[in-house]
């Protein structure tokens, strides 16, 4: 496990709605801290009403920048079944890969993780991360950026 | 079988251009066609794809190209089949060879029985030959069996110029090498080397399509000549045409000299008028070289340029700087009025794509097109012309760049997250915007004074107070909806100003 890189992935995971997944990656971040967690879970629902983060079919990319948040995450969640209902608009999410960034993160992580984002404009890629169920393979697909 | 050839041809063009899915809406206003129709030309471009669907349909997305399976499709699109005859390539085919003899009749069997069809079939192809044949003022007579058709030679040469395709879609770099032509070897060396010839004799070289003009005119020369006896042309030219011709220094000793080297390799004599023909497809031709940079134009050729420019600055919203492309079009429009004067009509083989590509300035320059022959009454001027006059308007537009781009931000909550995404898109499907800055929403309040100069803001997120530049909500998936949004919301920009 490479902890202390900028990406955590977790395959296989048995998350069933939207709250589970921003509960899940609070957790991931915070780790015990429960009045952090909330704030965070928070911001996420936040920035949900804002604009749908609803970026290809199947794909959400949440993301959020914090000062609750201690090291700057992406965290990749290949969901075991799809959620077939994210919310009123949004149906059958197989994959999110949430953005969790550190108020005045320096400018070499942004760096990094706006090449990431950019990355995912490219169609191929994105169906090839969708296709992706192992941890290690994912990994590789996303060590380039 | 052509209009739905073109049809195809044009569906297909339209979806190579378009990004991502088209509905079936948009195909029907696109094509002018019913639904019904595009739901038929699009199972028939994939039935005769076999391999794969050419055209991919998705429920609720519409319609989209493959583009590996298209532009292998584009290759082998030169059909090959052999001994397989669809009755249109029958009559042409039929129609050729009657032309090419033309005024000699030829038997009824001997024209059909290739093809093994009955009475009945035979009857119907002479109607829609005869149809054909009236176009071109021809007629067709059938007598004790045999069929003959009668006209006046101009005709006759145009129609066989029309029918054979391959004249339109000929490259003459290709003309040495390709097999599959058809056409005789020694001929296309010998003319080659007359168009050479012609070049080298005028210090000019003569771009395509021209080249390939003048090379179906003799190789159509060339092979009528063999048919049948030059003596039997019964078409009279005005002696004040002659003069005219005569009078022509540069020109005239040219087509004279090339007639005689032809007589010399048919090794028979040719009648006169051959050097009159051959004297109009070179007027008619756009020839580049010192002879052809010519300053000088004649009072028409400046007014009737003059026209388009006005016509087009007027129609395009743009101004039009007139020296930039005053002498370029005036070398066009010289040759253009001499081959609606001789009625020549050249083939533009990029018409299709140019409807397509600039479908405005096309439309535009067919508008002018129309009030020019009115005012300074010229014959009607086609479609191929218009689609060659349209590209030096499209240059202009392209050249000029008179849309400046705009100053556009994107953003998104942090700045780095769907924003950078959807600079990656936008970026890249609009080129017209100039992407400044990727910015968190947190952050609007210093934009004003950070991007003074900034015109459009393209959120992923709502802006909820007032921001005095104008914004555009999109979502992060960038969807067709978002860019037809963002294309409506540039025009406005464009328009407001």
């Amino acid at each position: 496990m490479d902890n202390n890189g900028l990406y955590r992935i977790y395959v296989n995971c048995e998350l069933t709605s939207k709250e589970d997944v921003y509960t899940f990656m609070s957790d991931v971040v915070c780790q015990d801290d429960l009045a952090q967690k909330e704030v965070v879970v928070n911001q996420f629902n936040q920035r949900e009403k804002a604009g749908s983060t609803l970026i290809a079919d199947h794909v959400m990319l949440p993301h959020i920048e914090s000062n609750h948040i201690k090291n700057s995450h992406i965290i990749v969640i290949r969901l075991a079944k799809p959620i077939l209902s994210w919310d009123e608009e949004t149906k059958d999410i197989r994959l999110v890969m949430g953005i969790l960034l550190k108020e005045h993160e320096n400018v070499e992580i942004k760096k990094k993780i706006a090449m990431f984002t950019r990355s995912l404009a490219h169609e191929d890629y994105l169906n090839r991360l969708l296709t992706i169920s192992e941890r290690d393979t994912f990994y590789q697909a996303l060590k380039k950026f | 079988m052509s209009s739905k050839y073109n049809r195809e041809q044009d569906l297909l063009l339209f979806l190579s251009k378009s990004q991502g899915y088209v509905t079936s809406k948009e195909l029907v206003e696109k094509l002018n066609v019913s639904q019904k129709t595009v739901y038929r030309l699009i199972k028939d471009i994939n039935d005769e794809y076999m391999d794969s669907p050419l055209i991919i349909s998705e429920r609720g997305r519409g319609y989209s190209l493959d583009y590996e399976n298209f532009i292998h499709y584009q290759k082998s699109n030169n059909p090959s089949k052999e001994n397989q005859f669809s009755p249109s390539e029958r009559r042409k085919r039929i129609m050729e060879e009657l032309l090419l003899s033309s005024p000699k009749p030829i038997t009824i069997y001997h024209l059909f029985s290739d093809y093994y069809v009955g009475d009945s079939v035979i009857f119907n192809d002479e109607q829609i030959m005869s149809e054909e044949l009236k176009k071109y003022n021809l007629v067709l007579e059938r007598k004790d069996r045999k069929l003959a058709i009668l006209g006046e030679e101009v005709d006759i040469r145009k129609a066989i110029k029309h029918t054979n395709e391959i004249f339109n879609t000929i490259d003459i770099d290709d003309l040495k090498r390709n097999q599959e032509l058809h056409f005789n070897k020694h001929d296309v060396l010998f003319i080659l080397g007359q168009l050479r010839q012609i070049e080298k004799g005028l210090d000019i070289t003569i771009p395509y399509p021209y080249n390939i003009n003048i090379f179906s005119h003799l190789y159509i020369l060339l092979s009528r000549s063999r048919k049948v006896s030059t003596l039997l042309f019964s078409d009279k030219v005005p002696t004040e045409e002659m003069t005219n011709m005569k009078r022509d220094m540069t020109l005239y000793p040219v087509a004279k000299e090339i007639v005689n080297n032809i007589q010399n390799y048919l090794n028979s004599s040719l009648a006169d008028i051959e050097v009159y023909f051959l004297y109009q497809y070179l007027v008619s031709s756009r020839m580049q070289g010192s002879l052809a940079r010519t300053t000088t134009f004649s009072a028409e050729v400046i007014d009737v340029t003059q026209a388009y420019i006005e016509g087009m600055s007027i129609y395009l919203g743009i101004e039009i700087e007139s020296q930039s492309i005053f002498s370029e079009l005036a070398n066009h429009i010289k040759p253009m009025l001499n081959r609606l004067d001789y009625n020549i009509r050249i083939k533009n083989s990029l018409l299709s794509q140019i409807k397509v590509m600039y479908d405005d300035v096309f439309h535009g320059v067919t508008h002018v097109s129309e009030f020019i022959s009115k005012t300074f009454n010229l014959p009607a001027i086609n479609d191929d012309e218009n689609g060659f006059i349209t590209l030096y308007f499209a240059k202009v537009i392209v050249t000029t760049q008179y849309q400046r781009p705009i100053k556009t931000l994107i953003m998104c909550t942090t700045g780095i997250g769907t924003s950078e995404l959807l600079k990656a898109k936008v970026s890249r499907k609009f080129p017209e915007l100039e992407i400044v800055d990727v910015v968190a929403s947190q952050n609007r309040q210093m934009l004003k004074e950070k991007y003074s100069d900034a015109e459009l803001i393209l959120s992923t997120v709502h802006i909820k107070d007032e921001v005095t530049i104008p914004s555009l909500l999109v979502s992060a998936m960038f969807t067709i909806d978002d860019q037809k949004r963002l294309q409506r919301k540039i025009e406005e920009i464009y328009h407001g100003q």
